[in-house]
């Protein structure tokens, strides 16, 4: 056992030598340089920021109520009368691909929130609120998710939209 | 920025989506897989890292924002010095994350520098996506920096606000 100790320890510093930017401790890289830059790693101690309610619901009601309301965007956007070059939805991810620019859907479980980009409003973060059962925004405004895509894909579409059901 | 010029970066936004749509609607097809490459001034922030570093974040002339968290992917610490007229002398920024958010914040502190501390607070995720011709998933990274700007502002002003009040 104690050889085997020996061959690690040369073996380690072997690599060392070889290698100058791995750092002595291999089994935890905590900072390591080379000539043109410099990397770090951020320890685990920043958790997602929780000023919403987004924390309010567990991670299966979490995954129950998004599965819903990517159900709800799917039915309503699928109709082939739209003018949308494509919809497509596949790993979480719904994309409405339109003449006016691409809608992005996507579940983000790791801070419980559906992100939305629009070419109109930008990037939004929504959070479900388990009292009036609505997604609404993280920011201060809570704009309501429904509110906001019916007022833009109104717009798009060039009459009043509206989805298949609220949330 | 005043509504001509937001107006302006959100027209580029427009084009840009427009031109993004249009290349991933003709890609569509199943033997060729749409490859989406990084704007230059992406790469560029990115090869050519500029104003990376910290400030003394115990310092009262300099306002430290600090926002995201790894498991979202992106982390983003920005920090600002101050000068007596309010004029922001330094920027440095250190990101955690995809290139488009290390651009993001990186140009973010590019386009600090020199600015008042009243006009810094009107930097807009539109004008960072539109200079960096961000795709539609990336938006968000741009965003981040904005809440990184606004938050280092904030601290700034909290800790000066205390000493006002201290010194009064």
């Amino acid at each position: 056992a104690a050889l085997t100790a020996l061959h690690g320890l040369r073996f380690s510093r072997l690599l060392c030598r070889c290698t100058p930017i791995v750092s002595k401790r291999l089994s935890t890289l905590t900072m390591f340089s080379s000539p043109s830059r410099t990397v770090f790693t951020m320890k685990e101690k920043y958790m997602p920021q929780r000023r919403g309610f987004a924390f309010t619901v567990s991670v299966d009601e979490f995954n129950a109520v998004s599965e819903d309301l990517f159900d709800i965007l799917q039915e309503s956007l699928e109709d082939d009368e739209l003018p949308f070059e494509d919809m497509e939805f596949s790993s979480g991810v719904l994309s409405l691909v339109t003449e006016q620019g691409v809608w992005i859907v996507n579940k983000h479980s790791a801070s419980r929130q559906v992100w939305l980009s629009s070419p109109k409003s930008g990037p939004s973060k929504f959070e479900y609120n388990k009292e009036t059962q609505k997604w609404v925004s993280e920011r201060e405004d809570k704009t309501a998710m429904h509110d906001l895509l019916v007022r833009e894909l109104s717009e798009l579409v060039g009459e009043e939209f509206s989805f298949t059901a609220k949330f | 920025i005043g509504q001509d010029e937001k107006r302006h970066s959100e027209s580029n936004c427009v084009d840009t989506m427009r031109r993004f749509a249009l290349r991933l609607a003709r890609s569509a097809s199943p033997s060729r897989t749409a490859v989406r490459l990084y704007h230059p001034n992406v790469v560029d922030h990115y090869e050519n890292p500029r104003n990376v570093g910290s400030l003394d974040s115990k310092s009262k002339k300099v306002g430290t924002g600090l926002v995201g968290a790894p498991a979202c992917g992106d982390v983003m610490k920005l920090q600002i010095e101050i000068d007596e007229k309010g004029n922001i002398e330094q920027a440095k920024f250190k990101t955690f994350g995809c290139g488009s958010a290390i651009a993001s914040s990186s140009y973010a502190t590019e386009w600090l520098k020199g600015k008042n501390i009243n006009e810094a607070a009107k930097l807009q995720n539109q004008e960072i996506a539109s200079h960096l011709n961000l795709p539609p998933v990336k938006l968000h990274c741009s965003m981040l920096a904005e809440d990184a700007v606004k938050a280092a502002i904030k601290d700034y002003k909290k800790k000066n606000a205390k000493e006002a009040i201290e010194g009064a």
